[in-house]
């Protein structure tokens, strides 16, 4: 029990280090990121390169990589996203494909295979209620927390997370507000593929860098965004603990296998009851105008 | 002078004209099929091995088919069969669209996965060209052959397949057993035909030998926390884990049970963690585990091809063969493809079956034959067909053989956090 405690909480915060740059864009300010997985894989490759084919020392190139990300991702912006602004279904399907697109090329080059690993930040593990668990986990934990609390200050006391906000909101409404919202867009996409990048780089350590992961992680974002409510920082956080204990829960007393089948079923749940998510506003909005 | 010296230069051209028609590098080259999951470990390297095979026969001048000599020529291409969520269909798609394209004269070492293998066996009967398997490993592939020989004859499997893997392990776990008073074991093995093949008779061989089974899980393709299975294991008070795996996870895997130090040895199918780089790869967090390898991945003492090969495929990649199995098998297969090619005097696919069938040689991975099913059997002697090794990454960062024990190396030591039970 106490085993399960511990890793559900893991697993949960790892939940959160996923959903939250997919949270920034397209729930905070309405941007349509369907490449979120792809931009994390990207993180993870380039600190990669950076330590293995450059030399870099790793907390440098764990750094570098986060940048990188962060200026690709705004970069997409004004060469995709740009023209096609407001239709959103084209932005779903245009980030979508640009995110299938990036992967097939990171396979295409040889991404794949046991080499493709990144070292813990600290290796070794302690005794927690019982169970061992890894420094690796319990930074992830950390790294999870300090984002969320980041997250919700941006987003709610610094001008340019209400000017996400706002865009998301009402577009028209925010630019008589001298909000530029181009360029806040496009800072959206930049700050979301950054914290890919950080995801990626917390969480690879524990795994290896593998392309499938890019499709996987856009799964999951999706689904904690649905569920939680996509705009809401306190959403994402409770979906997160609840796809974090389901999963551990269903797959020491049922099967691995079922964990996606408990997921999908809570997105349709929600989606029936509660179409914003447990805590998003949006459709209740959108009703009320 | 000028108008002699170029009257010799227009005879030496004129020589090289007539006889260049009837060499090897001129004549139509005799096409190898690749067709395999080429993003896997398993995948490029049973490539590599192709290819040092068709180099290592074209620079001794080729092939010789009934009379003329031909080079060898390698077509290859990505079956992706083994990528999660990639349906079946798409591989057999690549593989009838290079039939096709190339029209290869034989096909090595085809799919990485067994469901899209048994589904192109009738792809094969269709096209009658010989196939030469080496990575997938579900018995339903000779029990195919035994019940339609005539349709399914093109197909040999040359890697050992899950019962003769099963068979080469479940010595070691005896050994196990009797050095350290092992009873409890949890398998867990990759969402695949083989993979569930091996784990059904690991678990009647325990429950035969009177050890408990403390669980059986099927994981899925992709899993990235493996937390719960291995809760499971520490609460089940498990001494060995048996995983059985052919994909990336088993170094997240073997990673998180090092980290919460199951007191549990693992063993099993491991091909991420057997190549001779891992331990720097890995920084030597490898250590105590127990992998089982056909020869040629790890070079045997007793069987000489695999030190032959294994130099050899180092040289031309840089590094040796890192998977479980399959590249030892392919590099032979070409030999195999070569000498029935010569015998037939033909690449008629019937003729050169029959031919195949006769193959009696010194290989790779031991003496190779192929029984009425198309399969080389496997053992303990490599005078009688191939051979399975057990190895432990011991310190200071060495693959040692530890069974067959005619063949062993050192003795299996127990990871530092664990006991003996006796």
């Amino acid at each position: 029990m106490s085993g399960m405690i511990v890793y559900g909480l893991v697993n949960s915060a790892v939940f959160v280090l996923m959903a939250m740059g997919f949270s920034l864009t397209f729930g905070i300010s309405g941007v349509a990121n369907f490449a979120h997985g792809a931009f994390y894989v990207t993180g993870a490759y380039v600190t990669w390169q950076l330590v293995n084919s450059l030399g870099f020392a790793y907390p440098l190139a764990i750094g570098i990589s986060i940048l990188i990300t962060g200026v690709f991702g705004a970069i997409v912006y004004w060469i995709v996203l740009y023209r096609i602004r407001g239709m959103e279904l084209s932005e779903v399907i245009a980030t979508f494909g640009l995110g299938v697109g990036m992967l097939e090329t990171f396979r295409s080059i040889g991404l794949s295979g046991h080499s493709y690993k990144l070292p813990k930040f600290v290796d070794g593990s302690m005794e927690i209620l019982g169970v061992y668990v890894d420094f690796q986990r319990l930074i992830i934990i950390g790294v999870a927390a300090a984002l969320v609390f980041f997250l919700w200050l941006f987003s709610h006391h610094t001008k340019m997370g209400l000017a996400f906000r706002a865009i998301a909101q009402n577009e028209h409404t925010a630019l008589t507000f001298g909000i530029e919202s181009d360029i806040t867009a496009m800072m959206s996409l930049g700050m979301g593929s950054a914290l890919a990048a950080v995801a990626a780089s917390v969480i690879v350590p524990l795994s290896l860098i593998q392309v499938d992961e890019g499709k996987h992680i856009l799964i999951l974002a999706l689904a904690v965004g649905i569920v939680g409510g996509m705009e809401s920082v306190p959403g994402i956080v409770i979906a997160s603990l609840v796809f974090g204990f389901a999963q551990i829960i269903v797959a020491t007393y049922f099967n691995p296998h079922y964990t996606m089948i408990v997921m999908f079923a809570a997105i349709l749940l929600v989606l029936v009851v509660k179409p914003s998510g447990l805590f998003g506003k949006f459709k209740e909005l959108e009703e009320r105008i | 002078m000028k108008n002699r010296w170029l009257s010799v230069v227009m005879g030496v051209l004129l020589v090289l004209a007539f006889f260049l028609p009837s060499s090897s590098l001129a004549a139509e080259p005799v096409v190898i099929g690749v067709c395999t999951s080429l993003g896997f470990l398993e995948g490029y390297e049973c490539k590599y091995a192709v290819e040092l095979a068709v180099e290592e026969i074209n620079a001794k001048g080729g092939v010789n088919v009934g009379g003329t000599m031909r080079p060898f020529k390698v077509v290859s291409s990505d079956s992706r069969d083994s990528e999660p969520g990639l349906p079946v269909s798409e591989a057999l798609m690549a593989y009838e669209k290079m039939l096709l394209t190339h029209k290869p004269h034989a096909m090595i070492p085809g799919f990485f996965t067994s469901e899209a293998s048994l589904a192109a066996m009738d792809i094969t009967a269709k096209y009658k060209i010989p196939w030469l398997a080496t990575i997938a490993m579900s018995p339903k592939f000779q029990s195919k052959i035994l019940e339609n020989y005539d349709a399914y004859k093109y197909n040999f499997r040359l890697c050992y397949n899950a019962i003769y893997f099963t068979k080469a392990y479940l010595g070691s776990l005896k050994m196990i057993h009797d050095e350290f008073g092992f009873t409890r074991a949890f398998i867990i093995n990759e969402e695949a035909l083989w993979a569930k093949a091996i784990a059904g008779i690991t678990k009647k061989w325990f429950e035969g030998q009177g050890w408990t089974v403390t669980g059986v899980q099927t994981y899925p393709k992709g899993m990235s926390d493996f937390s719960a299975p291995l809760l499971k294991m520490r609460n089940t008070k498990t001494q060995v884990i048996v995983f059985i795996s052919s994909r990336p996870e088993t170094v997240v895997f073997a990673d998180q049970w090092r980290s919460m130090k199951i007191p549990a040895l693992l063993t099993g199918m491991l091909p991420p963690l057997c190549g001779e780089d891992v331990w720097e790869v890995h920084k030597g967090k490898v250590k105590g585990i127990v992998g089982i390898v056909e020869p040629g991945i790890i070079p045997v003492e007793a069987i000489p091809e695999s030190l032959k090969f294994y130099a050899a495929y180092k040289k031309k990649v840089g590094k040796g063969p890192g998977s479980s199995h399959g590249p030892g098998p392919a590099y032979d297969a070409v030999y195999i493809l070569k000498e029935a090619i010569e015998r037939a005097g033909s690449l008629d696919g019937d003729k050169l079956v029959k031919e195949i069938e006769k193959t009696d040689r010194r290989g790779v991975v031991g003496r190779i034959r192929f029984g009425k099913d198309h399969q080389v059997p496997f053992g303990t002697n490599p005078e009688e067909g191939g051979l399975g090794v057990d190895f432990q990454w011991q310190e200071p960062g060495k693959r040692v053989i530890v069974y067959p024990k005619a063949v062993a190396q050192g003795k299996i030591q127990l990871p530092p956090w664990m006991k003996k039970a006796k």
